[in-house]
């Protein structure tokens, strides 16, 4: 733009202000009433002109480069960030405890039409980040709609976030991928019932004593898994040569599996 | 749908096996390459097909650069007579699956260039190369700042203050 267009914007936006402001030219400061009342309409007009100018600057974000990918694209994008950048690594400020938002923020926070494209895509969002705590993992869960769900968490003694068994009950029917390590102890039992969105399940543990029954049923009858990956360990103390020998570790391929329905 | 011109015989040579298309690109260079190189784009393929219904030739127009056009095409010969499991229709995009070092290479470019290979990729329905670039972009923006982000792509923040506070805002323990 050159000097001259530069000037002609100036002059135009600076008379636009003030016509809407001139009959208020007279008002003295001495005038203390009327002179609080035209500050704060000057405070109205400045908003305005600040949310009017966000309006031109989503404007201009439109004809950038990276704007005219079409949402098919930055969908694809945003998929592969929800693996390379997932959300829960803490950091400590001070003595607060800050929990990354991963590529939530990456995508989001950016500019209106990424954060429009994202939560237009449920399948984003059902990679459930149980680290950022139940706000988060309740409102990923209502923007996955009915996307299947991903669910990983490592069940040590000291859980950050959400624990995964408040999740399990009413959520098991909608899990398309679940990733257990730890103590299953807790879990085994909520799992006794079919996940017809299920089709990895995966479960490591080194230390459970419960009864296996409900994952055999959840097996069983979700018939779209297809990947299957258990290392189970019965023991109650330290691993010994006969805890090994009790141990099973199962992986299904969808070959596999295929000949065991036919 | 695209946009496509009549031409003669001498301009587009080959019968039989190894038959050649002529693409033209946005500026105006004429490019012969061989269908099989460019059997990877579903576009493409829709098009030939096409002709064979009509027994017409034709040049393809197509809305993009000869220098990303040959990018494409180098993609392509380079990949001619490989099944890359993500040009499957059916099949379920990648996510762990690691990065080809070819395509890490041959993407190695500016973000402008990443940009402009997408978008050729995705009108032309390469899925491979949609998801190589797609990748290679998220590469770039992982990990970055918000602020750090905006500079990247040159993005101006038009959020309100309410806006930019939800429904995103930072989570503390």
């Amino acid at each position: 733009m050159s000097d001259a267009e530069n000037a002609t914007a100036f002059s135009f936006w600076s008379d636009a202000f003030a016509q809407r402001l001139h009959h208020f030219d007279h008002i003295s400061p001495r005038d203390r009433s009327s002179a609080a009342t035209v500050r704060e309409v000057i405070e109205n007009e400045v908003d305005a002109i600040k949310k009017a100018l966000l309006a031109v600057y989503t404007r201009r974000n439109a004809l950038l480069p990276v704007h005219i990918l079409p949402p098919e694209i930055l969908a694809r994008i945003f998929q592969f960030l929800t693996i390379m950048d997932q959300p829960g690594d803490i950091t400590r400020v001070k003595t607060k405890r800050l929990v990354s938002l991963g590529w939530i923020a990456s995508v989001t926070h950016v500019c209106r039409y990424w954060r429009q494209v994202a939560l237009d895509i449920p399948r984003l969002w059902g990679r459930i980040s149980l680290r950022l705590g139940s706000r988060w993992s309740d409102e990923m869960i209502a923007r996955s709609k009915s996307a299947p769900l991903t669910i990983a968490q490592s069940l040590q003694s000291e859980i950050h976030g959400v624990d995964v068994t408040h999740i399990l009950p009413s959520h098991l029917s909608h899990v398309g991928e679940l990733w257990l390590t730890g103590s299953l102890g807790r879990v085994l039992p909520l799992l006794g019932v079919p996940a017809p969105l299920l089709e990895t399940l995966a479960l490591v543990s080194h230390h459970t004593s419960s009864d296996p029954a409900p994952l055999l049923i959840l097996i069983s009858q979700s018939h779209r898994l297809r990947c299957i990956v258990l290392e189970i360990f019965r023991s109650r103390g330290p691993l010994s040569q006969q805890d090994i020998s009790y141990a099973w570790t199962l992986h299904i391929s969808p070959s596999l599996l295929q000949s065991r329905t036919t | 749908m695209p946009t496509i011109v009549s031409v003669d015989d001498s301009t587009v040579p080959g019968e039989g096996s190894s038959r050649l298309l002529l693409l033209v690109s946005s500026d105006n260079k004429h490019i012969v390459v061989e269908e099989d190189i460019m059997s990877r784009s579903r576009f493409i393929s829709k098009q030939v097909e096409g002709f064979e219904a009509t027994s017409q030739r034709h040049a393809i127009l197509l809305p993009f650069s000869s220098f990303v056009l040959n990018k494409v095409i180098e993609y392509c010969s380079h990949y001619r007579g490989y099944y890359l499991l993500e040009d499957d229709p059916d099949a379920a995009p990648p996510g762990r699956s690691p990065v080809r070092e070819w395509d890490q290479e041959f993407l190695d470019v500016d973000r402008n260039m990443l940009l402009r290979i997408i978008k050729a990729a995705h009108y032309l329905e390469i899925k491979s190369l949609v998801g190589s670039c797609a990748r290679a972009i998220a590469d770039m923006i992982r990990g970055k700042t918000t602020e750090e982000m905006r500079e990247i792509l040159g993005v101006e923040n038009d959020f309100t203050p309410e806006e930019e506070h939800s429904p995103s805002s930072k989570c503390t323990g």
